[in-house]
């Protein structure tokens, strides 16, 4: 099925457009990146933040709040260029292994994402000495977990270009 | 006499190392991304808020306090996996137009942090705590976005333009 897709997409206008034009894969690329920095800095920041990193004068409950404005439109800018860019490709991404990892793995973030973001919503703006100290708890490991599926994502995205099969 | 340095670079064990290996460049790639995802993200942020985004409730002094910290560890690291990757091709990589790019608008955003620093800062003790910060640190802001954004686009340029 991911095979037909690939060609599907291979036979588009957009594709051959995209393969007709030197600078759309690089363009597409560096906003990629770009994006990649907006989302990749906000979640370390919320977990440095969920250890007290930044102070009493950062609750993470706050923060979070803030965070998850741009993660959110970082995220919806990955998938713009992120599609783009399979459509530009379709067979040598769609069908690599080191794609496929990368999917599973930005499901797996989502998900981690929402869950934090259910713990951070429901917390009020005072101190973190405040917050009970299982919720302190989760919301790190919840951090920590998010750091990790990011840093395994870029990696994985990284050598989708690399690897063959 | 450069290009004679950069032919000895080419020679040494490490860069013969990182040329051959199959993987190695790969993974430099990937903590080059990662150091420069957070040095771009951490200097987005005060930027923002220099240019005079509400969205951030901080006073602009202790968000760079914080923040700064994160970017020089990131840049540092962002540097030399910068300096492996060019091991790997030293000849190649100072021939090529898009990496001298990438080092000038890395000198220009070292210029325009130090006029921010030396000039602009100087009163920041009056607007610190500002939604809108005074025309100078809106400027600053602004440009150090865009520069930055052309170091990434000149960065990926180099991997589709190097011979």
């Amino acid at each position: 099925m991911l095979t037909e897709l690939a060609h599907w997409l291979d036979g588009t206008v957009l594709a051959s457009a995209m393969r007709e034009t030197f600078w759309v894969v690089p363009m597409t690329q560096t906003v990629h990146i770009l994006a990649i920095a907006i989302v990749f800095s906000a979640s370390v920041i919320l977990a440095l933040s969920t250890f007290g990193y930044f102070g009493e004068g950062w609750p993470y409950a706050r923060w979070g709040k803030r965070l998850k404005r741009w993660t959110v439109w970082g995220i919806g800018v990955l998938f713009l260029s992120g599609i783009l860019m399979v459509t530009g490709e379709p067979e040598r991404s769609l069908l690599n292994l080191m794609f496929q990892i990368k999917m599973v793995l930005l499901v797996v973030a989502l998900l981690l994402f929402w869950q934090l973001n259910k713990r951070i919503d429901a917390l009020g703006n005072g101190p973190l000495l405040s917050i009970p100290l299982s919720t302190r708890l989760l919301t790190r490991l919840l951090g920590l977990s998010i750091l990790t599926c990011w840093i395994a994502i870029i990696s994985a995205g990284r050598w989708i270009a690399y690897y063959i099969g | 006499m450069i290009i004679d340095f950069l032919h000895a670079l080419e020679e040494t064990d490490a860069a013969v190392a990182i040329a051959e290996s199959a993987s190695l460049f790969p993974w430099l790639e990937v903590i080059h991304v990662i150091a420069i995802s957070v040095v771009l993200g951490t200097i987005f942020l005060v930027d923002i808020r220099l240019m005079g985004s509400a969205s951030i409730p901080s006073r602009i002094s202790s968000l760079s306090f914080k923040l700064l910290p994160l970017t020089w560890c990131a840049f540092a690291v962002a540097v030399i996996s910068g300096a492996f990757l060019f091991l790997s091709q030293p000849v190649n990589y100072f021939g090529n137009f898009a990496f001298r790019l990438k080092m000038f608008m890395l000198l220009m955003a070292g210029l325009n942090m130090g006029v921010f620093h030396l000039v602009i800062q100087r009163t920041m003790d009056i607007w610190d705590n500002d939604v809108i910060p005074p025309k100078g640190a809106r400027i600053a802001g602004a440009l150090s976005i865009m520069i930055w954004m052309t170091v990434v686009c000149a960065g990926r340029w180099i991997g589709f333009t190097l011979s």
